[in-house]
């Protein structure tokens, strides 16, 4: 979750707790993500109790979250609904709400964030009219992008994860080909995912606001322009791909290759190469430092003990410790912050000799540096489905390692 | 059916059956494998199929015949928002990857298809 998602969960929070009186309500939150767990934060820090996570992954049901059982959905039936209120900061939220009305909860069900403008469950003409002007709006976006960017061919990264765009600039080389387009333009929503399309070559690359940067992904579907390509694998609605992973195994790597790009499994994905020299190497030792990389968005963060054991152990080796912050992130204890740019990174992290981070986005970008990286999975599992993390999102030319309940760090 | 008559069928089925599907007339070719799949014959519940073809479905699937031009009209209401994670368009695209995708580079075989549909 991003800090603007952060403040209006926040803001959202406060009027719902002034609104309906929390204190005497069960609280449940629905839908085990590291959004759930950053909302359980906030609303445990205030004081409040939490009586459950509901979950449909039964992998996730009999876990817990800071004390905080994860159950299933029907477990929110167990107490008196116009009593119990269900927070919800996910993009399935309605689907969420559809099930919780289907099992027959009737108490307050709230979203704290508005994560998916394109889902509504009504066909009422109200909602048709308001979903009509979104996609009026979506192609004013895309009139805007071709008067700026005339005869280009536009490439939707819909949503804000740098690993994502990493995979979509990997393959796109063969895609371009394939479809015959010379110039592109790549459209993204934050300057972190310009930047990681910058580093494989983009010339072309928009910012857009999150919002509008969906409405235009609706316009293209709407008007199906073959001028334009959402990359991803499962946004928005209408691209299904992630969905086979509940018949087979498939990485995220060949979701890209095979699935977004329909190319052949066997190819090789391009290398980034608009690579930057990092201004302050001079700060790093050569070879005897360790950049750890412990904060991700969208993926559960690991607990602190572990990386307290991390950073311990290669401080007893001597080693100069540092951690990649961006902002508002605090380094890890014991180590200084250092915040490079993406396309610094690869000279970041060569210079030290050794890199340690959450399996993230950061990874994908430097997956082709030249060092001893390791990347740390949360143990959990992706999308609802049975596949781990660990699983889907394994990397090569890095130490996979898994870090579940009773992880302990042994010296590498 | 115009528009309007489209929405009310559409919200109509969608309260009657589990799931509804619009099967694309580009991939006509796949809705004998559909339609024979064993994962459409043990799906537990209700399903309606909207289709522009002939194709004979098992007894315990409705299906309602479309013109073109009503299956266009389905397509982009679809594609105007997400009026339900239970309405499903099978169907190839040029602006995006679809699972005929996986099935064109040997991932997935149709009746594998089948059944991520039917999951």
């Amino acid at each position: 979750m991003d800090s603007e998602q952060y403040r209006e969960m926040r803001e959202n929070f406060q009027a719902a707790a002034e609104a309906c009186s929390l204190r005497d309500r069960k609280i449940y939150l629905f839908g085990h993500c590291g959004a759930t767990e950053e909302l359980a934060d906030l609303i445990l820090n205030q004081g409040y109790g939490i009586e459950a996570i509901l979950d449909n992954s039964r992998t996730k049901q009999g876990r817990q979250y800071r004390g905080i059982v994860i159950r299933e959905p029907s477990a929110v039936l167990e107490h008196d609904s116009r009593k119990s209120v269900v927070f919800l900061v996910t993009r399935f939220y309605e689907a969420m709400y559809a099930q919780l009305r289907k099992l027959g909860f009737d108490g307050k069900v709230q979203k704290l964030v508005e994560y998916d403008t394109g889902a509504e469950y009504s066909l009422s003409p109200e909602t048709v009219k308001r979903k009509n002007d979104r996609v009026a709006g979506g192609m004013k976006t895309v009139r805007e992008l071709e008067e700026k960017h005339p005869g280009m061919f536009r490439i939707y990264c819909p949503f804000p994860a740098l690993g994502d765009v990493c995979f979509c600039m990997s393959y796109l080389p063969y895609f371009q080909k394939r479809r015959g387009f010379s110039e592109y333009v790549i459209c993204v929503s934050r300057e972190s995912c310009a930047q990681g399309a910058v580093l494989f070559g983009a010339v072309h690359v928009e910012v857009l606001k999150q919002e509008c940067l969906d409405a235009a992904v609706q316009a293209e579907l709407y008007m199906q322009d073959e001028h334009a390509f959402i990359a991803h694998q499962d946004r928005p609605y209408a691209i299904d791909l992630c969905r086979a992973l509940h018949v087979k195994k498939i990485t995220l790597e060949k979701m890209y290759c095979c699935g977004v790009f329909g190319l052949p499994g066997e190819t090789k994905p391009v290398p980034p190469t608009a690579w930057l020299p990092y201004r302050g190497s001079g700060r790093i030792e050569a070879h005897h430092a360790v950049i750890f990389a412990p904060y991700a968005k969208s993926v559960p963060l690991l607990p602190k003990r572990v990386w307290e054991d991390i950073v311990a152990d290669y401080g007893a080796r001597g080693c100069q410790l540092f951690t990649n912050v961006a902002e508002g992130e605090e380094p890890l204890k014991g180590t200084e912050p250092i915040c490079p740019g993406i396309r610094e990174m690869k000279s970041v992290v060569e210079r030290a000799g050794t890199f340690i981070g959450i399996r993230s986005g950061l990874c994908d970008v430097i997956r082709t540096a030249d060092c001893h990286k390791i990347a740390l999975y949360p143990d959990y599992h992706y999308c609802g489905t049975r596949w781990t993390a660990a699983e889907i999102y394994a990397i090569e030319g890095f130490e996979n390692i898994v870090v579940n309940g009773d992880f302990q760090w042994l010296r590498r | 059916m115009n528009k309007l008559d489209i929405r009310n069928d559409l919200e109509e089925k969608l309260a009657a059956y589990d799931r509804v599907f619009l099967i694309s007339s580009d991939v006509q070719w796949f809705e004998a494998v559909f339609a024979e799949s064993e994962a459409l014959r043990d799906f537990g519940g209700r399903i309606w199929i909207y289709s522009g073809s002939e194709t004979a479905y098992p007894a315990s699937v409705s299906c309602g015949r479309i013109s073109p031009k009503e299956e266009e009209e389905i397509r982009k209401l679809y594609h105007t928002y997400e009026f339900s994670d239970r309405f499903y368009v099978i169907s190839r695209s040029r602006i995006h990857g679809t699972l005929f995708d996986y099935m064109d580079q040997g991932i997935l075989s149709a009746e594998e298809l089948t059944a991520v549909w039917m999951r």
